[in-house]
């Protein structure tokens, strides 16, 4: 899935990147699609964790599309 | 609601009279962690130094008051847990190990084949499981019980099952006595870490492990409670009971008196501990981001874990330091391998910001309504700092 947004978050430590996505997603209208890119082991459990407690769609996972570190954590907002 | 009091009333209306627990450390609220031992098992313990030195398998007078006294504490601690078990259980069951992972390893030797396991199980016995080619481990749900159905399925009638009658770091109760219901009649390892002193111990084990450090007593010896009839030799360098290492005789007399003072008081200690549980569960459920973890009420009285968007545990911990109060977390921050607690991972809980309170034996209500009091600034002021 294609991205509306990106968010690089790599070598930030919990709770920065959900932080990040927070903010991101009180601008982000319904179906905006924001991708979080972190290399931090929690975030493989808090995003889908903070989807699930804040009503958005966890979308998928995926590799980071420049072969860096970490992950592609992909988030379709709905409001 | 599974509490401690099915026991034999006559028992607890005879002992209704003694004293309470000694109060624990003001705004201390990590059991888990740690409690005081108590004045009961240091006293027997150091009563015992003088005569449960010499080795215990050896015919001479020394030896013999050394096994004299090892039998004891294994006697004591089988008639403690007769009281609070739904089956007798017999001196020559129960076993020492001067930790949980030797009590664990001595539990599973010469057991060949895979082993089928909650993957909520402590890390040192999902270790001691991933081991083993064939072990299978069986999901949970968002409180962090275990898929019944699923396990009975892997084990089949006869497999070998490994399940914690509760989980220690959310409180939630396993289905160890149901499993049996669903036809398993194989051999089950039950891990009673944070169980004994607070709540029965269920039936349908085969095995059931223990840390005396769970009721308050010395921390190098844990219990292995093992059924006569199950296939279980110990190993070869077990002396009289005690399974690893030189047996620690003060340890297990300190083990088996602090038992047999906490359980009179046990039945009391864990309603007091449920409704000041109670209040911490709404305290933080009424605060913005914050999601209660664990069942509500099929639980441990005494521990109740809850996540904070927003607030890392390492700051969190650290706020509720300064302020006088004492409390864990399973975040990735506060962890030496920098990974989050698989029991929440597992769950699909949110693991930053996790905070454990776990009441110790003798906590004051004082100290519960203080940290629910300075819950909702702490959180506020951690959560100023990051979101600015």
């Amino acid at each position: 899935m294609k991205a509306d947004q990106w968010l690089d978050e790599r070598g930030k430590r919990c709770p920065l990147p959900v932080i990040a996505l927070m903010r991101a997603a009180q601008q982000a209208p319904s179906g905006h699609v924001i991708a979080v890119l972190s290399d931090d082991p929690a975030a493989l459990y808090d995003i889908p964790a903070w989807c699930r407690l804040k009503g958005h769609a966890y979308v998928a996972v995926e590799p980071p599309p420049d072969g860096g570190a970490g992950h592609a954590y992909l988030v379709e907002i709905t409001s | 609601m599974r509490g401690i009091d099915r026991g034999r009333g006559a028992s607890w209306a005879i002992l209704a009279n003694v004293e309470d627990f000694p109060h624990a450390p003001s705004g201390y609220l990590d059991a888990v962690g740690g409690q005081r031992v108590l004045d009961a098992a240091r006293t027997a313990a150091s009563i015992a130094q003088a005569d449960g030195w010499a080795d215990p398998t050896r015919l001479h007078h020394q030896g013999r008051k050394a096994g004299i006294l090892l039998d004891a504490a294994r006697a004591s601690i089988a008639a403690s847990l007769t009281s609070v078990a739904d089956e007798p259980i017999a001196a020559d069951e129960v076993h020492f190990a001067p930790s949980m992972a030797a009590g664990a390893r001595a539990a599973l030797h010469g057991i060949p084949d895979g082993i089928v396991a909650s993957r909520v199980e402590t890390a040192l016995l999902l270790d001691l499981v991933d081991e083993r080619p064939g072990s299978l481990l069986i999901d949970v749900d968002s409180t962090g019980r275990v898929d019944l159905t699923t396990l009975a399925r892997a084990l089949g009638t006869g497999g070998f099952g490994c399940l914690q009658a509760a989980n220690a770091e959310v409180g939630t109760i396993q289905p160890v006595s149901e499993l049996a219901g669903l036809g398993h009649g194989g051999p089950l390892l039950v891990d009673a870490g944070q169980l004994i002193g607070r709540a029965r111990l269920p039936a349908g084990w085969t095995v059931v492990i223990a840390s005396a450090r769970d009721w308050a007593g010395p921390a190098g010896v844990c219990l292995v409670v093992v059924r006569r009839r199950a296939r279980w030799k110990a190993p070869a360098s077990a002396i009289r009971g005690w399974l690893d290492g030189f047996p620690d005789i003060p340890a297990a007399i300190g083990a088996a008196s602090a038992l047999e003072f906490v359980l009179p008081r046990a039945e009391a200690e864990a309603h007091h501990a449920r409704a000041l549980i109670d209040r911490v569960r709404s305290a933080a459920a009424a605060i913005p981001d914050v999601e209660v973890l664990g069942d509500p009420i099929d639980r441990l009285p005494h521990i109740v874990t809850f996540s904070v968007l927003y607030a890392s545990g390492e700051a969190i911990v650290t706020e509720f330091d300064r302020r006088g109060f004492a409390v864990a977390s399973g975040s990735a921050c506060m962890a030496e391998s920098q990974r989050p607690s698989h029991v929440l991972a597992a769950m699909g809980a949110y693991t930053g910001g996790n905070v454990r309170v776990s009441l110790p034996f003798g906590c004051t209500e004082a100290s519960v309504d203080a940290f629910i009091e300075a819950l909702p600034s702490v959180i506020g002021s951690i959560r100023g700092d990051v979101l600015g």
